[in-house]
């Protein structure tokens, strides 16, 4: 009985120490590598740990948090696509963390404590070409639910330029938990910015045309770099709105952002594409989700028109979400996932960097199925009882999305690709459209403008005897052609008004 | 016994730390003991509930302390906290020694602890059910807390005497631990 521990070790190499483990050999290197890029002086994490005493002092707590797989924070299962950014501990490491732990913490040869890895201090990529910051800072309460507003950065270049890298930094570290970065080129913001006398603006409610997302960053994030060959546009005029979410900390904080842009020498070889399932975060979607429903379920679903490649993947919902899959089915029969988030958790909102680019043929059917918990047993539900939940941009409505950033394999099939996308747009619009109790028959009569607005988009696809109404045939096989592509088109409890979602 | 915490937090004052104001003044019969860590994230999210708490029952014969369970805690630090959080009203003892974290059996924090006269615990646990894990929290349905000072108060039973408390683990002092 002796040797099995022996022979475990011998099988496992380097993962089990024949002796106790002890702070300089095994643990500083856990920790300095997975821990102390977001916990130290100056960053997210309450409290540093670079140190022994300081990872000591905290031992219970780093063997729970580790565990339990709160730390470090991290949502993606693995697929057979490997992130460049990943960060989980394996079994071993925890295992290791929690025998120290048990062992009394030993610090073992100070000697033989690895140095402090080297953190970049200021701006990681050097100095940006462009510095944008808040004007105003933003007084986040004490207390309270969490907050989404929006801040406007102008920027208004006289010339189109390629952006290569974005940095964002937080000034009140411990308030902000994510931002997400767009250019603007509809510039509604000015007529919203401050009105309620705060700093920013709630709603933005720009079309989608006119944005583009070019960064999402969150609690630990590094600066947004494209990989090689690929670049934004930073179309002429254009500003950088972001949306940020904050989480209060029990006593009021202000914030004001810095962002950091780092232009790109030439025009990208190939053009970034975002492909959002369902679009706009759900926008379209119809997500209505009724009061107590565990697995309240989207799923959506895009044939690609051309060969394109993925370089991440990013999903986000508010606090209902529970589980993200997005799954390619290959024109070789194969079905892999890309992007899989079985425990969602509202607090870690990261990007999913590809290691390699991954090729997706002309045909591949991507499907993402997105779940909300409105029950009591979600612990993140803000109503207790549950209430009915609709889409909406606050932190207590619902979105949902799963997004892939794609380029295509050929630049030149670009607009196949982006016609492409713009369709499945409309059609996912029409498919919210048909699928509730007004379903056109009598055409845009009694509609809102903004109704009638996307009632007539609908009506050009599919009102064949353009007599600007839908027949029971005409609606039975527009409902059949949404079904064919994966569209749902039953009844939903929602009924009209429709936000204007195809205007975005 | 209740003279026992007194003596004790005094001479933690007088040692090391202090209390603006002595603790649980003398014609209080029901003490809260708040355990707090100025660096732990939930313990500094409920600050507004503690001063809430000790604003509410203090009138009401509650003698409120804030608990700082680490003994590294400088008074310095002690006090930038309360005024960082607007806690400057609540008396405070850094609780060095972990007499006060021992005797009513603090794990975490935050955590509180209500006294009765004769230093028993009446209740240990949670402030209120708004933190559900380390990352998740939403508006409290239960406050477990205020439920059981106002039994202590009415010299009822209190109805749940332990919650468990979401938050830092209380690590044990060094001399406690520490093995090479
Ligand atoms: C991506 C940045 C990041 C990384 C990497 C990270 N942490 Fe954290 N950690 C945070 C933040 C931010 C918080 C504060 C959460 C909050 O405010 O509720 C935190 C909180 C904690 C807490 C306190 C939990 C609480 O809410 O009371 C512990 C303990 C902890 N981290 C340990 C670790 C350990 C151990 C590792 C490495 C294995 C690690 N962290 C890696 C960002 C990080």
């Amino acid at each position: 009985m002796k040797s099995l521990p022996l022979i475990a070790g011998l099988l496992l190499g380097s993962a089990l120490p024949a002796a106790t483990p002890n702070f300089s050999e095994h643990i500083a290197p856990i920790i300095f590598n997975n821990c102390t890029t977001c916990h130290r002086p100056g960053e997210a994490g309450p409290f540093p740990f670079t140190s022994y005493e300081e990872v000591a002092k905290r031992g219970k707590m780093i063997a729970a948090i580790t565990k339990a797989r709160t730390m470090p924070p991290w949502q993606a299962e693995k697929t057979a696509y490997p992130f460049s950014n990943e960060r989980t501990l394996t079994a071993a490491q925890i295992e290791l963390i929690q025998e120290w732990v048990r062992a009394g913490m030993p610090r073992g040869n100070a000697a033989s404590q690895p140095p402090l890895p080297k953190f970049p201090q200021g701006w990681e990529l050097g100095k940006p070409d462009l510095i944008v910051k808040m004007s105003k800072s933003f007084r986040v309460p004490a207390e309270g639910t969490d907050i989404y507003r929006h801040f406007a950065f102008p920027i208004g270049l006289p010339e189109d330029k390629w952006v290569r890298a974005i940095e964002f930094r937080p000034g009140a570290r411990s308030v902000v938990h994510h931002a997400l970065l767009y250019f603007d080129t509809a510039s509604l913001w000015p007529t919203l910015d401050g009105k309620d006398g705060k700093a920013g603006f709630d709603e933005y409610n720009s079309p989608v045309a006119k944005r583009q997302r070019v960064a999402t960053w969150a609690v630990g994030s590094n600066p947004r770099t494209y990989p090689e060959g690929i670049a934004v546009k930073l179309p002429k005029g254009a500003d950088l709105v972001v949306q940020t979410h904050f989480h209060p900390t029990g006593k009021e904080e202000d914030e004001i952002s810095t962002v950091g842009i780092y232009f790109a020498d030439a025009p990208p070889a190939k053009t970034w594409t975002e492909l959002q399932l369902p679009y706009f975060f759900g926008i379209g979607a119809g997500i209505d989700i009724p009061a107590g429903d565990p697995a309240y379920t989207v799923t959506e679903s895009i044939t690609l028109p051309v060969d394109v490649e993925a370089f991440a993947g990013f999903a986000h919902a508010h606090f209902l979400g529970k589980e993200f899959r997005l799954t390619a089915a290959l024109p070789s029969g194969q079905t892999q996932d890309l992007l899989w988030v079985k425990k969602w958790d509202f607090a870690w909102q990261t990007i999913y960097n590809f290691q390699d680019r991954i090729a997706l043929p002309k045909g591949t059917k991507l499907t993402a199925r997105i779940v909300w918990d409105n029950s009591t047993a979600n612990s993140a539900n803000q109503f207790n009882p549950p209430r009915a939940i609709r889409w909406g941009e606050a932190s207590t409505d619902e979105m949902g999305s799963i997004t892939l950033d794609i380029v295509p394999a050929r630049e030149t099939e670009l607009p196949a690709l982006t016609a492409a996308l713009r369709r499945h747009r409309q059609m996912t619009d029409a498919s919210r459209v048909l699928s509730t109790d007004r379903a056109l028959e009598n055409g845009v009569a009694g509609l809102s403008a903004d109704e009638a607005k996307l009632a007539k988009a609908v009506l050009g696809f599919f009102d064949a005897d353009k007599d600007g109404k839908l027949s029971p045939a005409e609606l039975e096989s527009a409902r059949a052609n949404l079904r064919a592509q994966g569209f749902d088109t039953g009844l939903r409890r929602s009924s009209l008004p429709l936000q204007a979602a195809s205007a975005r | 016994m209740y003279r026992l915490v007194r003596i004790a937090a005094a001479l933690l004052c007088a040692t090391l730390a202090c209390a603006q104001t002595p603790p649980a003044a003398p014609s209080k019969k029901i003490a809260l003991h708040l355990f707090v860590l100025v660096d732990c994230p939930i313990s500094r999210r409920l600050a507004p509930e503690f001063r809430r708490l000790c604003a509410d029952y203090s009138p009401r014969g509650v003698g409120c302390t804030l608990v700082f369970v680490d003994p590294d805690t400088t008074p310095q630090e002690a006090r930038k906290h309360l005024k960082e959080f607007s806690l400057e009203s609540i008396p405070f003892v850094i609780d060095s020694r972990h007499e006060l974290v021992r005797r009513a059996g603090a794990t975490v924090t935050p955590e509180a602890a209500v006294l009765d006269a004769a230093s028993r615990v009446l209740y240990l646990g949670r402030i209120d059910d708004s933190h559900v894990s380390w990352t998740r929290s939403r508006p409290p349905t239960r406050h477990d807390l205020r439920d059981a000072l106002d039994a202590a108060l009415a010299g009822r039973p209190v109805p749940r005497p332990r919650t468990d408390a979401i938050g830092c683990y209380i690590s044990p002092l060094p001399d406690d631990s520490a093995k090479d």
